[in-house]
C-alpha cells in the first residue's frame, strides 16, 4: 500500500498512449454521435468547476461525511473490538453474529438504509460508519487478543484497574494492528461514501456529481469526478500512513 | 457414533470427547443466543405495535416473503443471475489480473512499463467507474460484466504482483543450484511460494465483485438480487429488502467459506496447521 517508488521514464509511456487513444477516440466518436469528452474538454470542465466553486463544495461535502462517519464507525469499532478482544463471554456471544452480518456486502445495505433513514445524511453517514466499523473492530479484537500475557500481568502487578489497563497497556500494545484496521476502515469509508452518494442522490458530494454528470451524459464532469475521487482517496491513504508512522514511532525506536 | 463408544471404554479419555461435544454445543448455542433473542424481540415489538410494522416488518412476514419468492422461483432465479454475472466477470478480471501480476512480478521491464499506471488506477474505487461505464456500455450485460471484471482485476493483480515479487531469493538460488529450467522455476518455485498471496487476493476480489454486482444491479438492471432489493425499496416493501440483505449476506458467506478452505489447503506446505 501507499507510495511506491515509481520509475517514471518508462512508466509514462503507457499513460501517454492511453491518453492519445482516448483523445483520438473522442474526436472520432464526435461524428459518430457517441459522447466521449476529449481531454481538453475535461480539463476545461475541471477549471470551470474549480472557478465556480462546485468542485470544492462537492469535495468538501464528501470529505466531511467520510470524516464524521469514519470517526463514529471507528470509535464504535474500537469499543466493540475491545469488548470481544478482552472478554471471552462477549466474544462467544457476539462474534458469530458479527461475522455473519459482516458478509452482507456494503451495497446490500443501501436499499435498506434508504427505507429506514431516507436518502438524506442519516443513511449516508450510517453506511460510512458501518464500512469503517468492521475492519477497526476486527483488527482491534485480534490485536488485543494477541497482547502477550506478560503485559497483562504487568498491569495486575501495578494494580491497574480494568480501564487503566486497557488504556495504558492493552491499546498501546495492540496499536500497530489497530492502525491497520483504521487504515482499512478509512479506505472502506471512502468507498462507502462514494457508493452512498451515487445511489442516494441528494445534496452535494463527489458521488452525486458523477451520477448527475452521467445522467446528463456529461462525460467531462464524470471524468473530473473520478479523478478527484481517486486523488482524495490516495491523499487520505498517504495521510493515514504518515500519522501512523508518527504515532507508532516508538516501534522503530524500540528496535 | 462409534467414536463415543470406544472413547467411553478408555477411562481418562471419556470426558475428552464429551468435552468437545459440549464445547461445540456451548459455542454454537452462545453464538445463536444473540440472533435468536433479537429476532424474538423484533417479532414481539412488531406484534405489540411498538414499532411501525409498515417500516419494521416482523420477521414472520420476512420469512413468509422468502418462502413465497422461493416457491415462485423468483429468488433462485435472481440468485442465479447475479452469481452467473459475478462468476463471468470474476473469471475475466481475475485472469487478466493474474496474468498482469505474474508478468509484472517476473519481468522488471513489464513492471516499469505498466506498474505506475496500474498503481495510479487502482487508487480509484471501482464504484466511481459505475456511472461512466453505464454511459459508455449502456444498461446491458456488458456493463455489469465490465464492472465486476474491474473489481476483480485490481486486488488479484496487486496480490499476484506482490506475491511473485516477494518470493524469497533463496528459493531462486535453490532453483539455480538444482539447474531448474525456466518452466520448473515458474511452476515449482514461484507458483507455490506466491500462491498464499494470490489466494488472499482472490478472496478479496470475490467479495469486492459481489459488492459491485449488487451495486451495478441496483443502479442499472432489470434482474438479479440487487435489482430485486431496489425494486422492493421502490415499492416500499421492506420485507423484500430484508430478503435481499439476507440473501446477499448468505452468498457472501458461502464465497468466503469456500475460498478460505481453498486457501488453507494451499498453504499446507508451509507446515502451518
Amino acid at each position: 500500500m501507499g507510495a511506491r517508488r515509481l520509475s517514471l521514464p518508462r512508466g509514462i509511456v503507457l499513460p501517454v498512449i492511453l491518453l492519445a487513444v482516448w483523445e483520438i477516440a473522442a474526436h472520432a466518436a464526435k461524428s459518430g454521435g457517441v459522447l466521449i469528452a476529449p481531454i481538453e474538454q475535461v480539463v476545461g470542465s475541471a477549471v470551470a468547476m474549480a472557478v465556480s466553486g462546485t468542485l470544492w463544495t462537492d469535495t468538501g461535502f464528501t470529505v466531511a461525511r467520510v470524516t464524521v462517519g469514519f470517526i463514529g464507525g471507528a470509535a464504535g469499532g474500537l469499543l466493540f473490538g475491545s469488548l470481544i478482544g478482552t472478554s471471552r463471554i462477549a466474544d462467544r456471544l457476539t462474534s458469530p453474529s458479527f461475522h455473519a452480518v459482516r458478509q452482507v456486502p456494503l451495497t446490500g445495505w443501501i436499499p435498506l438504509a434508504a427505507l429506514l433513514f431516507g436518502i438524506g445524511e442519516g443513511a449516508k453517514l450510517s453506511l460510512i460508519a458501518l464500512a469503517a466499523f468492521y475492519p477497526v473492530a476486527l483488527n482491534t479484537a485480534e490485536g488485543l487478543a494477541g497482547v502477550p500475557h506478560g503485559y497483562r500481568e504487568l498491569g495486575r502487578a501495578l494494580n491497574f484497574g480494568g480501564f487503566t489497563a486497557w488504556w495504558r497497556i492493552l491499546l498501546p500494545a495492540a496499536a500497530p494492528q489497530i492502525f491497520t484496521g483504521l487504515k482499512h476502515g478509512l479506505a472502506f469509508a471512502w468507498i462507502a461514501a462514494i457508493a452512498a452518494e451515487l445511489m442516494l442522490t441528494s445534496g452535494s458530494g463527489l458521488g452525486t456529481t458523477i451520477e448527475s454528470g452521467a445522467s446528463l451524459a456529461r462525460l467531462d464532469i464524470v471524468m473530473v469526478g473520478i479523478c478527484l475521487i481517486g486523488a482524495c482517496g490516495y491523499i487520505m491513504a498517504v495521510g493515514a500512513e504518515r500519522i501512523e508512522a508518527r504515532v507508532l514511532r516508538w516501534r522503530e525506536e524500540g528496535r | 457414533m462409534s467414536h463415543t463408544a470406544t472413547a467411553v471404554d478408555g477411562e481418562g479419555r471419556e470426558p475428552a470427547v464429551l468435552r468437545r461435544v459440549r464445547h461445540y454445543a456451548v459455542t454454537i448455542g452462545a453464538g445463536l443466543l444473540l440472533p435468536v433473542l433479537s429476532i424474538a424481540l423484533w417479532q414481539v415489538a412488531a406484534q405489540l405495535q411498538w414499532t411501525d410494522s409498515q417500516i419494521l416488518v416482523p420477521p414472520s412476514v420476512v420469512a413468509a416473503t422468502i418462502v413465497e419468492f422461493c416457491q415462485s422461483g423468483e429468488l433462485p432465479l435472481d440468485i442465479a443471475v447475479s452469481v452467473r454475472r459475478v462468476m463471468t466477470g470474476f473469471a475475466i478480471g481475475g485472469a487478466l489480473g493474474f496474468t498482469f501480476g505474474i508478468a509484472a512480478g517476473l519481468d522488471r521491464r513489464v513492471e516499469a512499463f505498466a506498474g505506475p499506471t496500474f498503481h495510479v488506477l487502482r487508487q480509484i474505487p471501482v464504484m466511481a467507474w459505475l456511472p461512466l461505464l453505464v454511459l459508455l456500455a449502456g444498461f446491458g450485460e456488458t456493463f455489469k460484466i465490465l464492472v465486476i471484471a474491474l473489481a476483480a482485476f485490481f486486488p488479484i493483480g496487486l496480490s499476484t504482483l506482490d506475491g511473485v515479487k516477494n518470493v524469497s531469493s533463496k528459493y531462486f538460488d535453490v532453483g539455480k543450484a538444482l539447474c531448474f529450467s525456466h518452466r520448473d522455476t515458474l511452476f515449482r518455485i514461484v507458483w507455490p511460494a506466491a500462491l498464499p498471496d494470490i489466494l488472499n487476493g482472490l478472496r478479496l476480489s470475490l467479495s469486492r465483485s459481489w459488492m459491485l454486482v449488487v451495486a451495478a444491479e441496483i443502479v442499472a438492471s432489470t434482474n438479479g438480487i440487487g435489482h430485486r432489493m431496489d425494486w422492493g425499496r421502490q415499492l416500499f416493501q421492506i420485507d423484500i429488502v430484508f430478503m435481499g440483505v439476507l440473501t446477499t449476506g448468505l452468498i457472501g458467506l458461502l464465497f468466503d467459506l469456500v475460498l478460505r478452505r481453498v486457501a488453507r489447503s494451499a498453504v499446507a506446505w508451509k507446515g502451518i496447521r
